[in-house]
């Protein structure tokens, strides 16, 4: 027991670091406060980084269950190449953002220390959640993940918007909580156990075909909960409504963290309860109708959308559409591949819009955005190559995530959803060309003033460079993680 | 070949266009464009001079892993007729850049989008590895769509994202049709597609593959964009479009659909000769009836585009070799014309044909470069159009005889809509005062047009400078059909 502890250590160095920050942004003085804990946040994160990849080591990248040395304390927690990586991409996230955060927050005169604490909390509700093998383990894991976001949303309250964004995604929120916790009791009631393991058992006991009512329930619940995490349709009511008034690194993270969390955690189930093969056609077309509605909906919302968090909102409804083939089908490879990108993208997007302010304010309508053209039509044009790499053309990276989305669906003989799928992201292209046209082609002569935040497009410049070295050696995303 | 030639012609110009991109001054954005551009251009000659024309194989190849876990290789090669439309895309945008004017909005932006869709174009027509291909085939989209977007006319946002969702929309079937295809062999290179026999779904690939080129062309029914796009894109992106992403559409038909999927290309053959042989007729009316002249050219493209569908898909050798002639004839003819309105534009800033009148007697020069170009556009024999029509009618005939009467009644629709633009353009009087003080073609405008006409004169003397090239290649893409005797 106590020599896998190396593999906790993460975790628990993670959790220190929360409970030092704390401490050490009470104690400072006012206007040390967020300094010092970003100081310690960040620096945490990056130590949390490194103590990862000594632990991945040189295990490479194999799509298997767990073997029973890698599984601690009869699964509640575990540890192995896959959550590990997953875990780096969410460590990464978290950086970025916090990073961002800091001139965010600097300019809304709204530097709270408190901020980063629960950033770092959140990413630890994260970490929890995709590291386990039980239920209950998971759903505290999302609690924490959850209740430091509800607070997050509503941080800088400027407005009424924010607050009542707040409050939507936190009643919303625990309702799917809800759903989930009892799911998870149907799950006790009938197998007499939490964990995924016991779960499968049954399953595989019982036959797929023919479940208990009660289970069969469960499963829908539980999965529904994981599909509002996500944002799939008919779940994706909440996630535009939330972060219209979420601050924009917050909204970096819901749509990159929780993503990744909500997937990851179906990923597992799914792999653990489902061998590929087994897996009944009605599942096949439950998931794939979902996932092509998604990808339609979300296009079609965010064609006539002017507010840039809808916006970005409908788009990450739609990418969700397309992460939730990876994970139907279960392809480890093509998940990892299709969530580096899509976070890669999201943030480098997020950090364009941070880097700029019009009449003292973030932009928030894209209509707005054309004043950046005129200030400096350079950046604007990186504006524009960033917004071609999130509608996936060719020759930027995303392209060749869908098209592994698209192979893996004609490989298991889904031609039709392939070519629905390929229509959907023409639309999708047709949005992303909307913001095209306003970023960079219109002419908008109102003279208004135009600060620029040099840190953030700092950023967006680095993150544009990562997106160019990935799309010309896309291997490389493969080889890093 | 150890030299690696494709990928310098390929790259060279994207990565230079970083320099263009931060020059100190517009001037020198253009002239760094126009060195480059001429760099290519003897690059592409060398390319030509080496080649063998008799060897029937990919020439120049060069192989490296690209992506290993998606098995998609770094495969560039070329036979005949990729390297003639290699030939054609560094002559125009070599032009294109030395017709372009250095006062317009944002000059730097400008002239490095047209150094990175020569770039990409050359990429795409040296691709073996599909996906490769493809990637070409999309990214050649933005710096278009930019070019439309930005400098166009005052429609030109509409028009940008009609020709960019169109062709967007076809290459997206193109895609899932990529991949059904390489689930069946295992391969993204087309020499390996090319060799397995038994594809499934022929049929239904065929049609993904058809409609996708089909707007590219663009055939009749997915046509509209076209029209739109010409009218609103500067001078020079008309050219580039006419000249080069056109020409993209028919490539890879005679590339991917004719080599590929024989069975279907067979059963289909016929419908493509039918839509080309009305397309012909149809763009032929339209352009009669319009008073923009850019819009008739636009047309008179649709028209011209619809003969060499009509050639590549008669299936005999003739018909496609001359089918490859006329892709490079429509390119330098067209191209000519797109110049010559632009000439005409940046005078008079109007492209209505009402507005027009005794330019012959004001600008000689320019009246008998319009002449050469609309005579070749006609088919007059001694130019390069004659020898390409007449090959693809006497092939075309023996596939099907019924749509080459029909076609070449086109022929003389083309006579009538031209010539009554001459008329209208140059000798009709006219009341409007700016005419009075319009000047001749500038010694820029002269050096812009000369190689066109030079080239259109001398193919259609010596026409064997192109038949020479393509003469195995073709062969060898024909190679199922001729067995069959078709």
């Amino acid at each position: 027991m106590l020599e896998n502890f190396t593999a906790l250590l993460p975790e628990v160095f993670l959790a220190g670091v929360t409970l030092f920050a704390l401490v050490v942004g009470v104690f400072s003085k006012p206007e040390n406060q967020f300094k010092n804990a970003q100081v310690i946040s960040i620096s945490g994160l990056i130590s949390v980084l490194a103590l990862f990849y000594v632990s991945v080591g040189s295990k490479g990248l194999n799509p298997t269950v767990p073997t029973s040395a890698e599984i601690f304390a009869n699964g509640m927690f575990f540890s192995y190449n896959f959550t590990v990586i997953m875990k780096i991409l969410i460590t990464i996230c978290a950086i970025v953002l916090l990073l961002l955060a800091r001139p965010f927050l600097e300019t809304k005169q709204h530097l709270k220390f408190e901020y980063n604490i629960l950033f770092l909390t959140a990413v630890l509700g994260a970490f929890v959640a995709v590291s386990t093998l039980n239920l209950i383990v998971m759903f505290i894991g999302l609690e924490l993940l959850s209740f430091s976001l509800y607070v997050l949303v509503g941080f800088v309250r400027d407005s009424k918007i924010t607050v009542k964004s707040a409050n939507k995604y936190f009643i919303v929120g625990s309702i799917a909580s809800s759903l989930m916790l009892y799911g998870i009791s149907l799950v006790y009631v009938t197998t007499g156990g939490v964990s995924y393991e016991s779960l499968a058992l049954f399953i595989e006991k019982a036959g797929i075909f023919n479940l208990p009512f009660e289970m069969f329930l469960a499963l829908i619940l539980i999965l529904m909960a994981l599909l509002f995490k996500i944002a799939i349709v008919p779940l994706h009511f909440y996630i535009s409504d939330v972060l219209v008034g979420s601050n924009r690194p917050v909204l970096g993270f819901i749509s990159t963290v929780s993503k990744i969390v909500g997937l990851m955690v179906l990923f597992q189930i799914l792999v653990i309860i489902l061998p590929v093969h087994a897996a009944p056609i009605d599942y096949y077309t439950l998931m794939l109708t979902l996932a092509i509605i998604s990808v339609f909906v979300g296009s079609a919302y965010a064609l006539r959308e002017n507010n840039i968090n809808r916006f970005l909102a409908y788009s990450s409804i739609n990418n969700a559409g397309f992460m939730l083939i990876t994970v139907m089908v279960t392809d480890f490879g093509s998940l990892l591949f299709y969530l580096v990108n899509y976070c890669l993208v999201t943030l480098a997007l997020v950090s364009f819009l941070l880097s700029f302010k019009v009449r003292g304010e973030y932009i928030k309508t894209i209509q707005d955005l054309a004043f950046i053209t005129k200030k400096n039509h350079k950046f604007a044009l990186l504006g524009v190559f960033l917004i071609f790499a999130l509608s996936g053309i060719p020759p930027f990276v995303m392209f060749y995530a869908k098209l592994l989305v698209i192979q893996n669906l004609v490989a298991m003989g889904f031609i039709t959803a392939a070519v629905l799928l390929v229509i959907g992201s023409v639309i999708s292209a047709a949005y992303c060309l909307r913001l095209i046209k306003y970023i960079y082609l219109a002419d908008k002569d109102a003279d208004v003033s135009i600060q620029k935040i040099p840190f953030a497009k700092l950023i967006t410049y680095l993150l544009f460079i990562l997106i160019l070295v990935f799309s010309l050696l896309p291997d490389t995303v493969l080889y890093i993680f | 070949m150890d030299f690696p030639i494709l990928s310098i012609l390929t790259f060279m110009p994207i990565l230079l266009s970083v320099f263009v991109m931060f020059a100190r001054k517009s001037c020198q954005s253009k002239i760094t464009a126009i060195i480059v551009s001429s760099a290519n251009f003897i690059l592409s000659l060398l390319l030509l001079v080496k080649y063998d024309a008799l060897n029937t194989s990919m020439q120049f190849v060069e192989f490296s892993k690209w992506i290993e876990s998606f098995n998609i290789n770094y495969h560039l090669g070329v036979d005949g007729i990729s390297i003639v439309l290699i030939v054609l895309t560094t002559l125009l945008s070599l032009l294109a850049v030395i017709f372009s004017d250095h006062n317009l909005k944002r000059p730097r932006v400008y002239f490095s989008a047209f150094l990175i869709l020569q770039g990409l174009a050359i990429g795409l027509f040296s691709a073996v590895d599909m996906i490769l291909f493809y990637v070409f085939f999309e990214a050649m989209l933005i710096p278009m769509f930019l070019i439309i977007g930005l400098w166009g006319g005052e429609n030109r946002i509409y028009a940008t994202f009609k020709f960019f969702l169109y062709t967007l929309f076809g290459s997206v079937l193109f895609l899932v049709a990529l991949v059904v295809i390489y689930m069946q062999t295992g391969s993204f290179d087309l020499g390996s597609w090319v060799h397995y026999s038994g594809l499934e779904y022929q049929h239904w690939l065929f049609v993904a593959l058809f409609i996708a080129f089909a707007i590219k062309v663009p055939m009749i029914g997915v046509h509209t964009w076209l029209p739109d796009a010409h009218v609103q894109a500067p001078t020079a992106g008309s050219v580039m479009l006419a000249g080069v992403l056109l020409k993209v559409g028919t490539y890879a038909m005679l590339r991917i659909i004719i080599p590929v999927l024989p069975e279907a290309t067979l059963d289909y053959a016929t419908i493509v000769m039918g839509l080309s042989a009305a397309a012909i007729i149809y763009a032929s009316f339209l352009a009669f009836a319009q008073k923009d002249i850019k819009k008739m050219i636009a047309y008179s493209s649709i028209a011209h585009m619809g003969f060499i569908t009509l050639g590549l898909f008669s299936l005999n050798d003739l018909a496609v070799e001359g089918a490859v002639m006329q892709m490079i004839n429509h390119g330098l003819v067209s191209g000519g014309l797109f110049f010559a309105i632009g000439v005409i534009y940046n005078r008079l800033h109007t492209r209505d044909l009402d507005k027009f009148g005794e330019l012959a007697d004001k600008m000689p020069i320019y009246a008998f470069v319009f002449m050469v170009l609309l005579l070749a556009s006609v088919g007059l024999p001694v130019t390069a159009n004659f020898i390409g029509e007449i090959t693809i009618l006497v092939g075309s005939f023996v596939s099907s005889p019924t749509f080459t009467i029909i076609s070449v009644t086109g022929i003389l629709l083309g006579a009538c809509y031209m010539l009554k633009l001459y008329r209208e353009m140059f000798f009709k009087a006219t009341s409007n005062p700016d005419i009075a003080n319009v000047k001749d073609l500038t010694a820029k405008e002269i050096l812009v047009f000369l190689p066109l006409l030079i080239l259109i004169i001398v193919l259609g003397v010596q026409p064997n400078l192109i038949f020479g090239i393509i003469d195995s290649s073709v062969q060898q893409i024909l190679s199922p059909y001729l067995l069959q005797g078709v």
